[in-house]
Formats: C-alpha cells, sequence, structure tokens
C-alpha cells in the first residue's frame, strides 16, 4: 500500500464529485485529509481547489444566456477561486506549502457554449500566477493541473467538439492517477510555480 | 482600409481607447465613442471629426445593461450597422495595487463589474448586428492576464478570464461568421503617465524590459493591430491574443 503522503495534512476546498474523487486518492496516500476550512486543526501542507463548478460544466451559448446565470456561471465561481486561494493562503502561510487547481483543459483551448466557464477556468489560472508570484517568498507554490471534460464532467463530454483528438496515453482516473500527480507534486522540491500542467494523458498539446 | 464600417469602443474617452478610436477613424471607419465621462468622449469625438471622419459620443455605463443595449441601438440608428465592438473599458480600481491575500470585495467587485459582466453585456448587446455583417468582438486584455502580476491579482484574473471568453466565444460565433480576439497592449496611457511621474524609475523598468526598449503608442502602435483585426485581411484569424507590447513577452 502506498502512503507516501503519510503525515501530510490535506485541505481539499469544494469541487463536490472532482472533489470527493481527489480526497478519496489524498486519503488512499496516507494523507489526512479535510474538506472544510474550519475542519482543519491549524496549518496543513496541501490544499487542492477544483475549478469545477457543476454549473459551468453544461454547455450553455453565450447569447440565449440571462444575466442571472452568466453571474451563476462565471462570476460567482471565479470569486469563489479567488476566496480559496485566500483562504489556502491563511492555512499555509505559517509554514509554506502547496496549492493546486484543478482547471478545465477547455479554457485553454476554447469551447463552443463554455465561453463562462472558460472565463472562470482562464481567470483562474492568471489568480494563480498571480498567487505563485506573491507567495512564493513564503514557500508556497501555486500550480494548476489541467483536466479534460471527459475528466471533470463525462456525461457532457461529447458536446465540447474540440477534444476529438484521443489522447495518446490513457486519460488520468481523477482517483488514482490525478492524486498521485498531487503527491508528486506535493513531496517534491519546491522549485514549480506558477504553471500549469495538462494531465490529460497527451490529449492537447498546443499549450 | 476600414471604410464603410462602424466601430463602436468602450472606455474611449482617453488612453488606449482614445488611440483606438482615432486610429481606426484615421483607417475610414465611423467611430461611437462610448465613456462614462461624456464630455471627455465628445471631446474625442470632435476631435475626430476634426479629422473629417464621423464620430459620435454616447455616455455609457458599460455594467448597466440596458446603457449598452441603448449604444448599440443609437450606433444603428446613426450608422445601419455595427462592424466591430471593442470592449476596452477598465475599471477604476484596476491599478490599485495589493497582495492576493489583502484583495477585498470592493476591489474584486468593481473590476469583475467592469471587466467581466461588460464584457458579457457588449457580446450579447452586440451579437444580432454583428452576425448580420460578420463582424468583429475583441477584448482590450493585458500581460497581466499571461503572466500574472504580483501587485495587481485581480486584474491578472480579470484579464485572463476575459482571454478565456474570447476564445470559447471565437468557437460560439465562428459559424456566424464573427471573429473574436484580444490585443494585449503595452501602451503610454494618462494612468501609466501618472504611475511613472510617482516612480520615474519605473520608466527605464519598463523600457528595458522590453526588446523594443520603449512602450508603444496606443493610436501609433496599438491602433494598426485594431484596424488589422477588424478588416480584411484578418479574416481567417480569431481566438485569439495579440500581444503589442515591443516583445515586452514572447509567447
Amino acid at each position: 500500500m502506498d502512503t507516501q503522503l503519510a503525515g501530510k495534512d490535506a485541505l481539499v476546498l469544494g469541487g463536490d464529485e472532482v472533489g470527493a474523487a481527489v480526497a478519496r486518492g489524498l486519503t488512499a496516500l496516507g494523507a489526512s485529509v479535510t474538506r472544510h476550512v474550519a475542519e482543519t486543526s491549524g496549518a496543513v501542507d496541501l490544499v487542492v481547489i477544483p475549478v469545477t463548478d457543476p454549473g459551468g460544466l453544461t454547455p450553455a451559448p453565450l447569447a440565449e444566456m440571462d444575466e442571472a446565470e452568466w453571474i451563476r456561471r462565471c462570476e460567482a465561481p471565479l470569486g469563489a477561486v479567488r476566496v480559496a486561494l485566500q483562504e489556502a493562503h491563511a492555512v499555509l502561510n505559517q509554514r509554506g506549502g502547496t496549492i493546486i487547481l484543478l482547471v478545465p483543459t477547455i479554457a485553454m483551448i476554447g469551447a463552443a457554449d463554455f465561453a463562462a466557464y472558460s472565463a472562470v477556468g482562464e481567470g483562474a489560472r492568471s489568480l494563480a500566477k498571480a498567487a505563485a508570484r506573491g507567495w512564493g517568498a513564503q514557500g508556497i507554490t501555486v500550480n494548476c493541473l489541467a483536466l479534460t471534460q471527459e475528466q471533470l464532467a463525462p456525461d457532457v463530454a461529447g458536446r465540447v467538439t474540440e477534444t476529438r483528438v484521443p489522447p495518446a496515453l490513457k486519460t488520468p482516473d481523477i482517483e488514482h492517477d490525478v492524486a498521485a500527480f498531487i503527491a508528486t507534486l506535493t513531496l517534491g522540491p519546491p522549485v514549480v510555480t506558477g504553471t500549469t500542467i495538462m494531465l490529460d494523458g497527451g490529449n492537447h498539446m498546443s499549450v | 482600409m476600414l471604410s464603410g464600417k462602424t466601430v463602436m469602443v468602450t472606455g474611449a474617452s482617453q488612453g488606449v481607447g482614445r488611440g483606438l478610436a482615432l486610429a481606426a477613424a484615421s483607417a475610414g471607419a465611423s467611430v461611437v465613442i462610448t465613456a462614462r465621462n461624456i464630455d471627455a468622449a465628445e471631446g474625442v469625438a470632435a476631435e475626430i471629426r476634426a479629422l473629417g471622419a464621423h464620430a459620435i459620443a454616447l455616455r455609457c455605463d458599460v455594467t448597466e445593461r440596458a446603457e449598452v443595449e441603448a449604444a448599440v441601438a443609437v450606433t444603428l440608428d446613426r450608422f445601419g450597422q455595427l462592424d466591430a465592438l471593442v470592449h476596452n473599458a477598465t475599471s477604476r480600481f484596476s491599478g490599485r495595487g495589493a497582495q492576493l491575500q489583502n484583495v477585498t470585495d470592493e476591489d474584486w467587485n468593481d473590476q469583475v463589474a467592469v471587466g467581466l459582466r461588460a464584457a458579457f453585456h457588449c457580446a450579447q448587446a452586440a451579437f444580432p448586428a454583428l452576425s448580420r455583417v460578420a463582424g468583429s468582438f475583441i477584448i482590450l486584455v493585458s500581460n497581466a492576464g499571461i503572466e500574472g502580476s504580483l501587485p495587481l491579482p485581480v486584474y491578472s484574473a480579470i484579464k485572463g478570464a476575459q482571454r478565456g471568453l474570447v476564445k470559447s466565444l471565437a468557437r460560439e460565433w465562428g459559424p456566424a461568421g464573427i471573429r473574436v480576439n484580444a490585443i494585449a497592449p503595452v501602451a503610454m496611457t494618462p494612468a501609466m503617465g501618472k504611475f511613472f511621474d510617482a516612480q520615474p524609475e519605473m520608466r527605464d523598468y519598463i523600457k528595458s524590459g522590453a526588446a523594443l526598449r520603449r512602450v508603444g503608442e496606443p493610436q501609433a502602435d496599438v491602433g494598426p493591430v485594431l484596424n488589422f483585426l477588424i478588416g480584411p485581411n484578418s479574416a481567417f484569424i480569431t481566438g485569439q491574443t495579440i500581444l503589442v507590447n515591443g516583445g515586452a513577452t514572447m509567447v
């Protein structure tokens, strides 16, 4: 049994099913995982922020969207990422650590009917870069792992016509493969920050 | 190059917006200057009319959907068509520095309103008119949205989000013939001038970071790129961010 994260405290903020899968995976690797800031005992080693608002994962043409839906699909989840990063900083700034955002690849490559969600994804990536620049001196790294719609929302993945090219490798499973990669970033030397790694098995290679 | 076309620019009463409006007019476009400061907008429109081009100024708070819709309606009534809407307006808080952990709701909300909700208003209001002429929707973004900015995390987030919007909207509206692109300039504006006055050493710092060793001029350096993106020579370009920064960032 691989318990490489034994002794590590992890906080997985939100993300519903995706967050739950990451939490299960990190727990299986030995980490002590909580899902809410209030449940932490103080400092943690790792914070995972899934940028996977369930509302944003379904298609919605921009021209047909009313303002309330725009706010629900774009402004609210991007604001939640800002708050989550601030919460992450609050629990990491005592001893440093790792922040990882799970972002959608469709935000980087563009996808029809996902404009609001794409704005959230790219906004989150830029916010992560700003955080990486600001918090590096405190020993905090901030990186993004980009996942496909097939990984994040298999039910509607077929609606994303821009992802027809098959991945070169198998599509990473969130609970096992993504969690293991998060462990690698957590345990490795703190020399990578502000970057985005495509964790899609070699699907998109243009970024 | 743009003769017969009508271009609306938001936040066009000064700075980059003013430069873009002057450049489009110089290329033959009729230009609609929108801004919250109608007096300043009228001044830019008068400058353009003095050049012999057509221009009108409209007071428009882009955070208000009704005002954006009204501006598009007046444009269509006056000029008969809208070929390009350029969303350039930025929040008055966009230059307010704060590390991310100290960002307040006030910092965040106004920039979201002007940068994102207004982009949504502009896109929706312009969509019917742009689809009739296979027009262009263009958003002014920033290197901060590509590289991330330590002192300006909110601005980074908004500009990055706008780039995501551009890419997906380009795919969504491509079948309707509408092209959607972004321009990321580094150009001299009144705000940048004040910044340099307060911190003179930053002028040389920013210049030295650019391969071409200077800060761009809105009309002379950024304007031609806008005209290219609106004009016929870019008919096969959509979903892109064009960096107009003298080689400060190379992607």
